[in-house]
């Protein structure tokens, strides 16, 4: 009986194996399926991160570049692509950049593949190793980050609104390093700018042990620095690289002597360097056809807007012959956007970098070598920043020549990432994604109490009172109705506002706004016009859009009667606000600002005019 | 007396599967979970598509198998120890040889009824199609792969009492699947966590399997299947000779 048991139950379940192994659905050629991540590419240039090869072929197999050669056979059923008169590169590295809202998603669009942070949030770092070490679809760029970087209360970094922890003496440097290797930090990035008046810095010491901290727990230590003494205090620190270029003197040969013989590696941030020295490049891409279509209306915003005004001790023809001086004497020489910098944004703002340094005096290739394999060699990354057999796919395609032309960077045909094509498509224009119109130009008039119920226009705007605590700051506002308006019938916006430092740029004021920061079209105005009077001082005009983040587009006016005088009447000029998408209008502040003090003022008759 | 007696070894292949079918709690889990997983895993996520159900066959398919080796050898072992039955065996004419080797065919014919279901689903829910050889050499690693396990299974029964068995049984088994990366593909883990899966049965027979079913590598260099054969090889013999130590220790 048990035997029959046995016997029965083997020879079923065999039978039934059997029957199943044939009838599973099999591919008719054996084990040739590859993966969507494998293709071939043949007769194509290959910039390989340092020289030019003509007339070569390349395999990925799995996102990794698997076989390279003049004479290759690319497997009859692998996806083929012919590169007669295209160049192929290694994916850009961006060496310095700011990680924020989607950042890593833009950068992908114009062939960044990899970003080096260089200051975020800590949050920012969840699972970024882990991403950067799987080879799997994306459609972000993989990413390197300092982590917050080291500064001094009230210092560089201590302005945007992150949580920050400062330090202020050499003692603390250790521990400080230990926990932002625990939250994740790749390298340590600390500002020290001594001769900055106004700001605090890091001095001497503490920036000195930081780097001997940073050294002895086995990460690079970067600096922040804007002068030449700086850099010179932070070069004889045996600091690691700088993240801009000094543009207040030109530099010395001793100290381009000193940088090549300790290794120092640097990235000038020339975009930038020209935006704070007053000159904005960002025209230049929006001007760029290959560029715009692919840029979201937050970037185009981020590449309109300036520092607004040119700040002392940065001057871009400085900036670039110490750049020009410093590669020739054998710097190694990184190229990094600083993105999103005002006038600068993640990826394009890169391109616009090689141009740059280009233009510093570097050739097209070592420009090219400045975003790929130098910044990989520079930070010990091994799979990257190459096109090699056992590097990780990520590369380019473009229809120009770069290496002749830097230009040609931006005639981008096919970006790869892990292997995978990465799906690059026009922005739609603005007018399809629809917005309404703001039917009524008047955007106040304060006749009636302002609580907010009864406030509401027509279209759900509402007027609230606004200050920098929701960045960290410390000014503070508030609203009230005042009965006697400008029209001396009904009543007036009063607003009490007190504007403290705490935030690099404080702001505290009045807010007319969408709840939901839903876009509306105010193209057909061409200015904006309100009645005022109050403290006499600078106060500022800011318009927002709705899904943009960063500085506004603003304009700065003055009050000059107080809040007993006569009314005084302030048009603004919409085409000064600069960067602004009239068609993605959500919300415009009045505020007291930039300087510190106490203001009371009353607006009245807020109106967009023609 | 044989030393090996067909009729006594088909007598107790026989007893082990009216056991199994008498009291089918202990076995149904076993033969269930590992599809329910599979399935979640495999389709039941949105964007896993044809190349992950693939992937996941070949690690679930080592999951699926530990199951039936562990639990039938670490616990029943235990069982029949405490209970005496073993003594009663060793007293009685049927060859030792038999008891142990019927063992190892039911949990052979329990595998296979673990695997069936996930191949099942593989081919006909998520529609993974290989060569007819791979499928072949699939169902024969996956089965193959109950060895380290039984003898894993032989050195806890031998070692523990019935409620130890259970408990450290469980802690082994999820262990080798969660940390051989036979849930979450192991190149996900940490670099200290992959470092410390290549010491498991589990990762290495996984491996063997992915090289099989033809998976991507992670690390850039090409599977390499003969040199993860030589470890598992090394690791069985390594756990037959702690399974004899604990059986040969608990005999004094």
């Amino acid at each position: 009986m048990l035997k029959k048991i046995f016997v029965i139950t083997i020879t079923a379940l065999t039978a039934l194996l059997v029957f199943m192994l044939f009838a599973l659905p099999a591919s008719e050629k054996a084990d040739v399926k590859f993966s969507e991540n494998s293709f071939g590419v043949e007769n194509i240039r290959i910039f390989d991160g340092e020289i030019i090869l003509e007339n070569y072929s390349l395999i990925v197999k799995d996102g990794v570049i698997s076989q390279m050669g003049e004479d290759l056979k690319i497997p009859k059923n692998m996806q083929a692509y012919d590169g007669k008169g295209k160049t192929l590169l290694p994916g850009f590295i961006d060496s310095h950049t700011h990680i924020f809202g989607p950042a890593l998603k833009d950068s992908l669009l114009f062939a960044v593949t990899t970003n080096f942070d260089m200051f975020t949030s800590a949050q920012t770092l969840t699972g970024m190793k882990t991403k950067r070490s799987g080879i799997l679809e994306t459609d972000e760029s993989d990413l390197w980050s300092a982590g917050i970087m080291a500064t001094a209360p009230g210092g560089h970094g201590t302005q945007y609104g992150i949580d920050i922890e400062t330090l202020t003496r050499p003692e603390q440097a250790s521990a400080w390093v230990t926990r932002r290797l625990a939250e994740g930090s790749d390298y340590i990035k600390l500002v020290y700018m001594p001769d900055r008046p106004n700001l605090a810095s890091l001095d001497l010491e503490t920036s000195s042990a930081l780097i001997k901290a940073g050294h002895e727990q086995g990460v690079l230590v970067l600096a922040h620095i804007s002068t030449l003494a700086a850099a010179q205090d932070m070069l004889n620190a045996d600091v690691d690289g700088l993240v801009h270029i000094f543009a207040d003197k030109p530099v010395t040969e001793e100290f381009a002597a000193q940088a090549a013989k300790d290794n120092v590696f640097i990235i000038p941030t020339l975009a930038v360097m020209a935006s704070v020295a007053g000159e904005n490049l960002g025209a230049d891409i929006l001007a760029n056809q290959l560029a715009t279509p692919y840029l979201t209306s937050a970037q185009k915003q981020g590449l309109a807007t300036g520092f607004g005004r040119a700040w002392p001790g940065f001057d871009i023809d400085i900036a670039l012959e110490n750049t020009r001086k410093l590669h020739a004497a054998g710097v190694v020489i990184l190229a990094g956007s600083d993105a999103p910098n005002p006038g600068t944004t993640h990826g394009a703002s890169l391109h616009q970098e090689m141009a740059l340094l280009v233009r510093a005096g570097l050739t097209p290739l070592e420009a090219l070598h400045a975003a790929t394999s130098a910044t990989a060699a520079a930070f010990g990354i091994k799979d990257r920043g190459r096109i090699e057999v056992g590097m990780r796919a990520d590369l380019i395609i473009v229809s120009g020549r770069p290496d002749e032309n830097i230009a040609h960077s931006f005639t981008i045909d096919k970006i790869v990432k892990n292997g995978y094509v990465v799906q690059r498509e026009k922005q739609k224009p603005i007018d399809a994604q629809a917005s309404p119109e703001l039917a009524d130009p008047i955007l106040g008039n304060f006749d009636k109490d302002i609580n907010p119920s009864e406030n509401l226009t027509t279209q759900g705007f509402a007027w609230s009172a606004t200050d920098d605590r929701m960045a960290n700051g410390k000014s503070e506002a508030k609203i009230s109705h005042a009965n006697l308006g400008a029209d001396e019938t009904g009543g007036a916006l009063r607003v009490n506002a007190q504007v403290k430092s705490g935030f690099f740029f404080p702001w505290a004021g009045a807010y007319f706004g969408h709840p939901a920061q839903k876009a509306h079209n105010i193209a057909a105005y061409n200015t904006l016009s309100f009645q005022v009077r109050g403290t006499p001082g600078m106060y500022t005009a800011m318009i927002f859009t709705s899904g943009s983040v960063g500085a506004p587009p603003s304009q700065n006016f003055n009050i000059t009667s107080d809040i007993t005088s006569d009314w005084q009447t302030i048009t603004l000029n919409m085409e000064n606000f600069n960067g602004l998408n009239p068609k993605l209008f959500a919300g415009l502040a009045i505020t007291a600002g930039p300087a510190p003090g106490v203001f009371d003022y009353e607006i009245d008759t807020v109106t967009l005019g023609k | 007396m044989q030393f090996l007696s067909l009729n006594a070894f088909f007598n107790e292949c026989g007893a082990e599967i009216l056991k199994a079918v008498r009291a089918p709690e202990y076995i149904l889990p076993t033969l269930v979970l590992p599809v329910a997983f599979y399935a979640l895993f495999a389709f039941a996520i949105p964007n896993s598509g044809v190349d992950s159900a693939r992937y996941l066959l070949a690690t679930y398919g080592v999951f699926a198998v530990m199951g039936p080796a562990i639990f039938g050898f670490g616990v029943g072992v235990a069982n029949e120890r405490d209970r005496g039955w073993l003594d009663l065996k060793r007293a009685s004419p049927a060859p030792a040889a038999s008891y142990i080797g019927a063992k190892i065919m039911v949990t052979l014919i329990f595998a296979s009824l673990a695997l069936i279901p996930i191949y099942l689903a593989a081919g006909f829910g998520a529609d993974v199609t290989m060569a007819r050889s791979a499928w072949f050499m699939l169902f024969g690693l996956h089965l193959l792969s109950v060895l380290p396990f039984i003898f894993i299974g032989l050195a806890l029964g031998f070692s523990f009492g019935s409620n130890g068995a259970v408990a450290i049984s469980n802690i082994v088994f999820l262990g080798m699947a969660a940390l051989g990366g036979l849930w979450i593909p192991a190149f996900l883990f940490p670099s200290a966590l992959q470092t410390f899966a290549a010491n498991l049965p589990s990762f290495q027979l996984a491996e063997i399997a992915l090289a099989i079913v033809g998976a991507p590598s992670q690390s850039g260099v090409d599977r390499m299947p003969m040199h993860n054969l030589t470890i598992v090889a090394i690791m069985t013999t390594i756990l037959a000779g702690l399974a004899f130590w604990a059986w040969a220790r608990q005999r004094n």
